[in-house]
């Protein structure tokens, strides 16, 4: 029974090593994959990770009059490093970030099908206008990018991923409150 | 041949001998528990902003669903998931470790990597992995036939390795990962770091800003990386490794923001301690604590 362990333990860092060194060769369904995902976890800050910060800036329109663009996950995020103690601003902007991602994804890959029929859409509009304006508004402007810094000339680079300017009221909302 | 073979037989007794370090597996295994508790209680009105808005979606097939089946609670009621997950891992802390406890913990921090997955991190999958490993990490109930008890030795020192390398991987892979880019090598990386808006902590003063710093912490990085692995399993230098370890981590928490992180992989550093540790610590309190 020892002797399997000792095996069990050697197989398992053997197959590890195998996934490491062949990295993309495995299939989605495959024992390869699944170690690939969940036992060699990482890497948590790779290259594409820190070279670019996603930011989705948000403006709407009351009587005429346009607010300026502000990104509410940044203000929320610099908003808990004063305060460490409001552990839900840290992660406040996340979630808008991560639908902007994955509409981002959908426009890359063409399968956005436009503002009212992309369920992602529609959840972050229901976010936007009920979580964060919190008001009535005419129209909504959304603009998500990112933020590339070159080390060469120390300066920022935006990339625009999209841009839309709509009215809020015309998409329908994805979850019932 | 042979002596392989002895080798082998001999190594294999750390499995099949007695449960391995009992002590400090069940306090690794108790501030998991705790970790989790303040995890959800934390993300608990985050996630029901989240959920307020946001539909998961899951699997149509049977096992799917039941391997998923708090997700799907969470997407409906978010609170009742929450209410009852919190009350099982208060169960589950203040219970003797058993098989059961284990599985309904790995279910729950499973379903809650799921259900926060737009706001999760790497702290969620770390934990739910370790979670996994954790299930034959019981004691209890008792097997009283003989080759029932050895299974039962068997699994619980294998877990508890697989969850020591488990840990080790998580900074070998990061650490090749950085050995291999040119940004990480050069020290750039740091340069990068510092205008991560969405990361990098505005209230501390630019600490990243000199490169002859960059390259320093660039390379200090990789070293400790690379090296845990090796250096972690070596008797005399186990306990300062971990201690970088923690200082490591407590230093991207305040810097990259990343409590969370900083928070799991100091839990998962318990795993590598011995009960004799606890006993050291033990008899220092003793021996400063004032004589009756």
């Amino acid at each position: 029974m020892g002797i399997a362990a000792v095996l069990v333990v050697f197989l398992h860092i053997l197959f590890s090593i195998f996934v490491l060194l062949t990295p993309g060769k495995h299939n989605a369904k495959s024992l390869g994959k699944l170690y690939n995902q969940l036992v060699l976890l990482g890497p948590f800050f790779t290259e594409s990770r820190i070279k670019t910060s996603p930011h989705l800036y948000i403006s709407f329109k009351v009587k005429d009059t346009w607010s300026p663009f502000v990104d509410h996950g940044l203000a929320n995020f610099k908003s808990y490093c004063e305060h460490p103690w409001r552990y839900g601003k840290l992660h406040y902007g996340d979630f808008e970030r991560y639908i902007s991602l994955q509409i981002g994804e959908q426009i890359r890959h063409k399968e956005f099908k436009g503002m009212g029929s992309s369920r992602a859409f529609r959840e972050l509009n229901q976010f936007i206008v009920q979580e964060v304006i919190s008001r009535q508004v005419d129209s909504v402007s959304l603009v998500y990018g990112l933020n590339v810094y070159l080390p060469e000339t120390k300066t920022v680079r935006f990339d625009t991923v999209f841009k839309y300017t709509y009215n809020p009221s015309v998409i329908a909302p994805s979850k019932k409150l | 041949m042979r002596r392989l073979k002895n080798y082998s037989k001999s190594v294999g007794y750390y499995f099949t001998d007695d449960f391995q370090e009992p002590t400090a597996t069940r306090i690794f295994h108790k501030v998991l528990v705790v970790y989790t508790l303040l995890r959800m209680t934390l993300v608990w009105p985050l996630s029901r902003m989240v959920m307020s808005y946001h539909s998961i979606s899951l699997p149509k097939s049977l096992p799917g669903k039941l391997l998923l089946g708090g997700a799907f609670l969470a997407n409906q009621h978010v609170d009742v998931f929450f209410g009852i997950g919190v009350l099982l891992l208060v169960v589950i802390l203040f219970t003797n470790v058993n098989y059961i406890g284990n599985l309904v913990f790995f279910y729950l921090t499973f379903n809650l990597y799921v259900i926060n997955l737009p706001i999760a991190d790497g702290s969620d999958v770390v934990l739910f992995m370790l979670s996994l490993w954790c299930i034959p990490i019981a004691t209890l109930p008792v097997i009283s036939n003989e080759r029932g008890k050895v299974i039962q030795k068997v699994l619980y020192n294998l877990a508890l390795l697989f969850c020591q390398i488990q840990v080790a991987y998580i900074y070998f892979i990061s650490g090749l990962d950085k050995l291999m880019s040119d940004t990480w090598r050069s020290g750039v990386a740091f340069d990068y770091i510092r205008h991560l808006e969405v990361l990098y902590n505005p209230v501390l003063p630019p600490i990243f800003a000199s490169e002859f710093w960059n390259i320093i912490f660039s390379w200090s990085t990789i070293l400790f990386e690379l090296s845990f692995v090796f250096l972690v399993w070596n008797r005399s230098i186990r306990l300062p490794m971990l201690l970088i370890g923690c200082i490591f981590h407590l230093f991207i928490w305040i810097v990259l923001s990343l409590p969370d992180f900083a928070l799991i992989m100091i839990t998962s550093y318990l795993v590598f301690l011995k009960d004799s540790d606890y006993d050291r610590i033990k008899s220092w309190v003793k021996r400063r604590l004032p004589s009756r």
